[in-house]
């Protein structure tokens, strides 16, 4: 293949390919992030469904503060009792409308616990921190309305709805403090700070217990405060310790400075990553590039058929020229040699060598014909039409062929009926004869028998002369009965390897018979091969030489 | 003088051979290409016959080789490819001529004679001797001929041999094993007819009457002998 061809044919191939592997590139890349993206709000909604557990433990303890019976202010020592005996409670204060604080009681000797609640709540009480007591304070951030959740306005007070309430969160050093305020009909505040131990192990005992998990999902849940502490984590994964979260949410208010963080091992996160996809993706770009490669090819050896079956031709008038003119060379120079042999006085032997001589420069003087037809599509052997008996050319071509016929034991069988002579050309004629029984010869020698039939018909004022040459050898397969006419074509079976040939001695025959006026078929015949020659013959009256 | 032949279809080789060797010339030969360019630098021939169409080397690349190596040594090439530019290209390689296949024994032997005389011409040769004469026939081994008055005659390398060994030995016999060995080389093994039959067709080219010879004389049971001229039979 020349090496444009070549680039060509790589060009055909690859440029698709290279499109199609690109394409599927990006197509491969955004299927990784929509599964990745897939995959993360599959995390995000566990994570939301916990957050979820986690405001409802929240709301449920929310109802049971809003709820609590509460003494009124005065009754220090009830009140006293009241954050003793609750577990919930840490401690608690009561705040009048006009931000003075009622309890823990002022002007009295406090506990230790209560001097560090007042610590605690000092932005409370020196005002830095006012629950909506004067219109014209504006609503610290960390108010919530536990209803809407969302940062009180003034406007949305109203006195007849279920009393205002809500969280007051602070971080001190111990953690978060939450404080639930919420609005007496009396106009007093009551705030009541959780018990951050007692609700951080309620928080937990709502949390899934690890034991739960089964063991297939491997994956790990932890909850960190604000300070970005693990609060407590459940689940059967243990990440390296540098290792990112794949998911995190901050939980909903009041707890909104804590967050969630989800763990998943690293193979369960990239595997649902669409490796299939890429497998598939090659498998069709495989097939493709074998389609397309198919095709180029198909394209290209149909494209150089023409370019082909012309340098065949050149290289087959080489062939013939070589397999024809070696045995006449051969025939030819041992006649000669032979001549010089022979005593001059043995007439009958130099005269049988002069034969063989002529006849051997006649034969080159065909071939010489029959290579320049070859050659070029103009020429054109003309019919040189004769007197002759065809019977007799019959004899003469099986005579030349008698030694060699002999030698493979092939009987001959002459059924001549051809003895009005007419006009053909007896070269013509000679080597379409010779053709074929060449082949019986070269094909057929196992059959043991040539039949050569002649018959002489007329009809409608044309004569015809037709010759049958049959043979019980192999036959020709119904797929080859029209191809064996065909130049160059040769059956290739075991019998044949090996002759000598070009595969054109029946294209030949056929042609020189339709320049004839004739034809030369095949005959369906079961044993063996059976051709028949027709040849137009006209009468040849009284010209007889 | 020897000659390589190089033919892949073992009659014609066969055949050239014969034609060579009854010409008097020694032969190597060999079927391929490559045979035979191993055989140009190993024997070193006189000249070369070559075959074109030949498996693997074809004749035009082992002209090429061959005149790579020597410019000078005869190349006839033999061939069934006759077109003009066949021709043309085989000259144009170098080769001396252009045998086109089929051929006669007769155009193969004149051509080669042509070929030889140059070779003898050329000074190449220890065979080549200066003119003699044997009789009224002069005789000239360069040319490969023999002149009588107006009269011309070709003569093949052998016979040149034949009369230059008669000569020689002007006026003693020269037996036939003296011939064989002189005349038809050690590669072949002639019978004693061989050689009779040869000097009876030389005879018939040269002497004026043939069946009455005077320059080859037979001496029965032995061989041959010239006598010049003037000396006592």
């Amino acid at each position: 293949m020349r090496p444009k061809l070549i680039v060509t044919f790589m060009l055909i191939v690859l440029a698709p390919m290279v499109l199609l592997l690109g394409f599927g590139y990006r197509i491969a890349q955004n299927e990784k992030k929509v599964v990745e993206q897939g995959f993360l709000n599959l995390l995000n909604d566990s994570l939301r469904d916990m957050d979820g557990s986690i405001a409802a433990f929240v709301q449920e303890r929310e109802r049971y503060l809003l709820e609590m019976q509460v003494p009124e202010a005065p009754e220090t020592a009830a009140l006293r009792d009241l954050v003793r005996k609750d577990r919930y409670i840490r401690q608690l204060f009561i705040m009048s409308p006009g931000g003075d604080r009622l309890h823990p009681p002022p002007g009295q000797p406090l506990s230790d616990a209560e001097e560090a609640f007042l610590e605690r709540t000092d932005d409370i009480w020196t005002g830095k921190h006012r629950f909506f007591t004067t219109p014209d304070q504006p609503v610290p951030q960390d108010t919530y309305d536990t209803t809407s959740r969302s940062p009180l306005k003034r406007s949305q007070i109203k006195s007849d709805t279920a009393s205002p309430n809500g969280w007051h969160i602070r971080y001190w050093q111990d953690g978060i403090n939450l404080i639930f305020w919420r609005l007496e009909g009396t106009g007093n505040v009551i705030g009541l700070e959780l018990d951050r131990i007692q609700f951080l192990s309620d928080l937990i005992g709502k949390l899934p217990d690890t034991q739960q998990l089964s063991k297939r999902t491997r994956t790990l849940f932890r909850l960190r405060n604000a300070a970005g502490e693990v609060v407590y984590q459940w689940g059967n994964y243990d990440p390296p310790d540098s290792a990112p979260a794949n998911a995190d949410l901050l939980l909903s208010p009041p707890l909104n400075a804590w967050q969630l963080e989800y763990f998943v091992p690293p193979q369960f996160a990239d595997a649902s990553q669409g490796g299939g996809t890429l497998l598939i993706f090659l498998a069709a770009l495989g097939a493709v590039g074998l389609g397309v490669g198919w095709l180029a090819f198909y394209f290209y050896r149909e494209s150089s058929r023409e370019m082909r079956e012309a340098s065949q031709r050149v290289s087959f008038v080489n062939q013939v020229s070589h397999e024809l003119k070696t045995p006449l060379t051969n025939i030819r120079m041992y006649a000669e040699l032979l001549e010089a042999e022979v005593e001059e006085e043995n007439t009958k032997a130099q005269h049988h060598i002069s034969v063989v001589v002529s006849e051997s420069r006649r034969l080159s003087r065909l071939i010489q014909n029959v290579l320049t037809f070859a050659r070029s599509t103009e020429k054109r052997l003309t019919l040189n039409s004769s007197p002759g008996v065809i019977d007799e050319q019959i004899a003469e071509v099986i005579e030349q062929f008698r030694p060699a016929l002999e030698e493979k034991h092939i009987e001959v069988c002459l059924h001549a009926d051809a003895p009005a002579p007419v006009r053909f050309d007896r070269d013509l004629c000679g080597q379409i004869l010779g053709n074929l029984i060449g082949n019986v010869e070269k094909y057929a020698s196992g059959g043991g028998r040539l039949q050569i039939n002649s018959l002489q018909k007329t009809k409608d004022g044309s004569n015809t002369t037709i010759i049958e040459i049959l043979d019980r050898g192999p036959g020709i397969a119904a797929e080859e009965r029209e191809k064996i006419f065909q130049p160059f074509y040769r059956i290739s079976s075991k019998l044949s390897d090996g002759a000598t040939g070009t595969g054109i001695g029946l294209a030949i025959a056929r042609d020189l018979a339709r320049r004839h006026g004739g034809d030369l078929v095949l005959l369906p015949e079961t044993d063996g091969a059976a051709f028949r020659l027709t040849l137009e013959t006209p009468p040849a009256q009284g010209e007889i030489t | 003088m020897k000659v390589l032949v190089a033919e892949d279809d073992p009659n014609i080789r066969k055949g050239l051979v014969e034609i060579l060797e009854a010409e008097g010339f020694g032969t190597v030969s060999g079927a391929t290409g490559g045979e035979a360019l191993k055989l140009f630098s190993k024997e070193k021939p006189d000249f070369v016959c070559l075959d074109i169409m030949m498996p693997d080397v074809n004749g035009y690349e082992v002209c090429k080789s061959i005149r790579r190596e020597d410019d000078q040594v005869p190349i006839i090439f033999i061939s069934a490819k006759s077109e003009e530019i066949d021709k043309v290209l085989g000259l144009e390689l170098g080769a001396d001529d252009y045998i086109v296949k089929p051929f006669g024994v007769k155009e193969v032997v004149a051509r080669i004679r042509a070929v030889a005389r140059r070779c003898l011409a050329s000074g190449r040769q220890r065979e080549a001797t200066g003119p003699f004469v044997l009789g009224d026939l002069e005789v000239l081994p360069a040319e490969l001929r023999a002149r009588r008055g107006n009269e011309t005659f070709e003569l093949s390398l052998r016979d040149v041999k034949i009369l230059e060994l008669l000569h020689r030995n002007s006026g003693k016999v020269v037996d036939r094993d003296a011939l064989m060995d002189h005349c038809w080389g050690m590669n072949y093994l002639p019978s004693s007819r061989t050689v009779d039959q040869h000097i009876s067709q030389l005879r018939k080219r040269i002497e004026r009457d043939p069946p009455n010879p005077e320059i080859i004389l037979t001496v029965h049971g032995v061989g041959y002998r010239y006598d010049p001229p003037g000396s006592a039979p």
